[in-house]
């Protein structure tokens, strides 16, 4: 195969925009995808085949890492996002909310705590606006005051929510989600399924870069897209990258263009940087691997007599569809950190299987079986029960990183090794905000409030391995997300992120790909 | 017995003492490979009736066939071996009377001691994968066997109807 352009490891949010706008202008664009294409249709909302036996988890010892939560060994198989076409965009609910001026001065706007390593980003809202609405016109969110996009219909729990909200003075707004709710060119409506997160879209309303950017660029006849292509190894020379080496039904391959740009997710963008040198590629401040970031969890799930709310089943449409800004900041003077994130109102996951599975377990993870778990099964489908999604802003420090593990995969490669664990800050910052979502809750006559005691983060947002910066003494990327000791290596995942943020990443991840696709090609055109 | 039978009874006495575990062991081996026997089936059924009342008549036992249809690992075909072949006697001990003649009360308090690890700790991680099996075989699609009719989707407040999933 002959050389590229530009070749794009990942095509999930941050390889697809980048390799699409590129494309458009010209250049010549190769993808590889690690994973294989996956078709919507078919099975896609089976809860057995999605869920339990995980296609996205890559098959046999390439799916498999070493991962410590608070020093605890957990599943190996953890932190795996989407490996196909399309990456996590492909199961994502979309929750698209904007960054504000203070998430890219965390430090400066809130302090920095004991231990934490968070850094003001090096470009501000001014810089990145322009993308945020190139995405949003492109891709289509709904509400959206660009495309005159109505929101996406609401399910009567959230105008119930609202009103409740109101009187406690906390305002909620309608979630904005890259969701179509209008039909456009070859993408679908939204069907209003209740499997809709965790789930492939079936219409083609979801903004997956499988259905938008990558099926777009294509179309351009300047992108290739190869799937089932594992990068194993980065070959360098000097200051350049000089070709990649993938493993795959084709055996051993190699592949060289001009600019590499790597978007395999935080964790495997480090986990290929540190395998492919001795002290690991673009690592000459050390930082590769470090400052792990993911976004805090504080659920909070409050149940209802049925009757007294409205029921999940009674719409027409399964999104409660309202989140609120009230805890981005928190009001606490006595916190020694401020920074708190987005909440959005949900209703439970609606995996029937995993639902059963955790109520067969009681609070001291003993099994209930039996009739016992039949009354508890029932006894929950009984009731209406609304939860919250946080994301709240989840500090960097020494006790979140990837590195390599002892173990070897079947080509011999070191397995990536991820210790995660809550600075103690965040730990704090989830209380507080779980604390007062079960006041809030309780004011509106539930029959229990539960707050998940378990603060384990579910992973599909990981930020900060590689982040960027001014110096390359603490940085590994430039504000531009080029290496700093490789001139044609570019990271447009998430790992640039230097500190955590109070909202969902991905349209972030989405906005800064192109962003990093105009100062590549050293153009400010409006695309 | 003159010198030469002796050595041969001696002779033919240990290979048969040597030979006959690393048999037995190769028997077990391949039985592990092969899918459930019948009678494994049903006890494995049986057991599942303990983790979720009324699973044998919604079809667990065509769900199990079908995931081994598909799921081609080593792994879960040792687990239900080890599960069915090691639990009948297990079950008699304790109860004084075979598991095809158990009781409800009796399968649910059995498989409850057995995921606790507390009858044999060595059994716990398999008694928690068939609970786990029973609880996917019991809330999968109909189409994968084990739910037969939607039998447990209709206990959820109709939340799973096909409308509800697909929009």
């Amino acid at each position: 195969m002959g050389k590229f352009d530009i070749c794009v490891v990942g095509s999930g949010a941050g390889g697809a925009p980048l390799a699409w706008a590129l494309a458009k202008r010209g250049l010549s664009v190769l993808i590889l995808e690690k994973g294989r294409d996956f078709d919507a249709k078919g099975r896609s909302k089976d809860e057995l085949n999605l869920c339990t036996e995980s296609p996205f988890i890559p098959k046999g010892s390439g799916g498999i890492r070493e991962i410590y939560y608070e020093n605890q060994r957990v599943l190996e198989t953890h932190l795996w996002m989407g490996c196909t076409v399309g990456g996590g965009t492909r199961t994502m609910s979309g929750f698209f909310l904007p960054m504000n001026q203070k998430d890219f001065t965390p430090r400066t706007s809130f302090g920095t705590p004991q231990g934490a390593t968070h850094q003001d980003w090096p470009i501000g809202l001014t810089e990145l606006q322009p993308y945020y609405n190139q995405v949003e016109k492109y891709l289509g969110i709904s509400p959206s005051k660009l495309t005159g996009a109505p929101a996406l219909k609401g399910h009567p729990a959230g105008a119930f929510l609202t009103a409740q909200c109101s009187q406690l003075g906390i305002t909620t707004t309608p979630t904005p989600r890259a969701i179509l709710s209008q039909e456009r060119e070859k993408r679908g409506s939204c069907s209003y399924s209740g499997l809709c997160g965790s789930y492939p879209c079936t219409t083609g309303a979801k903004g997956s870069t499988r259905d938008s950017y990558i099926h777009d660029a294509l179309l351009t006849g300047n992108c290739t897209l190869l799937t089932g292509k594992d990068v194993i190894k980065i070959n360098s020379k000097g200051d350049r990258i000089t070709s990649v080496e993938t493993i795959g039904p084709g055996g051993l391959e190699r592949f060289c263009a001009d600019t590499f740009v790597f978007a395999l997710s935080a964790i495997e963008t480090a986990r290929l940087f540190l395998n492919s040198q001795s002290s690991g590629l673009g690592n000459s401040s050390g930082q590769v691997g470090k400052n792990l970031t993911f976004t805090v969890p504080s659920e909070v799930t409050a149940s209802f007599k049925a009757g007294t709310f409205p029921d999940p089943t009674a719409g027409k449409s399964p999104f409660v569809q309202r989140y609120t800004d009230f805890f981005r900041e928190l009001p606490y003077p006595q916190l020694s950190y401020r920074h708190g994130g987005s909440v959005i109102f949900l209703f439970p996951h609606a995996n029937p299987i995993n639902r059963a599975k955790s109520l067969s377990y009681d609070a001291k993870g003993q099994r209930i079986i039996g009739r016992d778990l039949q009354k508890r099964i029932k006894e929950w489908y009984s009731q209406v029960h609304i939860t919250t999604d946080t994301f709240i802003d989840y500090l960097p420090w020494q006790g979140s990183s990837v590195g390599l593990s002892k173990k070897r995969d079947l080509f011999g490669r070191p397995l990536a090794k991820v210790h995660y664990a809550l600075h103690p800050s965040s730990r704090e910052r989830a209380s507080v905000v779980g604390y007062n979502l079960r006041e809030m809750f309780k004011t509106m006559g539930p029959e229990s409030v539960h707050i998940h005691p378990n603060l384990f983060t579910a992973g599909e947002l990981q930020h900060g391995t590689c982040r960027f910066g001014d110096s390359p003494k603490y940085s590994v990327l430039n504000p531009n997300c080029r290496t700093h000791d490789l001139k044609n290596c570019y990271v447009t995942d998430a790992s640039f992120f230097p500190s955590g943020i109070s909202v969902p990443s991905t349209f972030t991840i989405m906005a800064n790909s192109l962003r990093v696709a105009d100062a590549l090609h050293g153009s400010k055109e409006q695309l | 017995m003159n010198r030469r039978s002796f050595l041969l009874a001696l002779a033919s006495a240990t290979a048969v003492g040597i030979l006959t575990p690393y048999h037995r062991k190769l028997h077990q081996f391949n039985q592990s490979r092969q899918n459930p026997l019948r009678k494994q089936m049903y006890i494995l059924t049986t057991l599942a009736e303990g983790v979720y009342p009324g699973i044998q008549e919604a079809g667990f036992e065509s769900f199990l066939t079908r995931k081994l249809r598909r799921d081609k690992s080593q792994k879960l075909r040792n687990q239900l071996h080890k599960i069915a072949i090691k639990t009948p006697p297990l079950f008699q001990k304790r109860y004084g009377s075979s598991i095809e003649a158990a009781k409800r009360d009796q399968l649910e308090d059995f498989v409850q001691l057995l995921s606790t690890g507390k009858i044999d700790p060595k059994l716990k991680k398999e008694c928690n994968r068939l609970i786990d099996l029973t609880l996917e075989s019991a809330f999968s699609a109909p189409y994968h066997g084990g739910n037969l009719n939607s039998t447990f989707w209709r206990g959820t407040n109709t939340l799973f109807s096909p409308e509800w999933m697909n929009g």
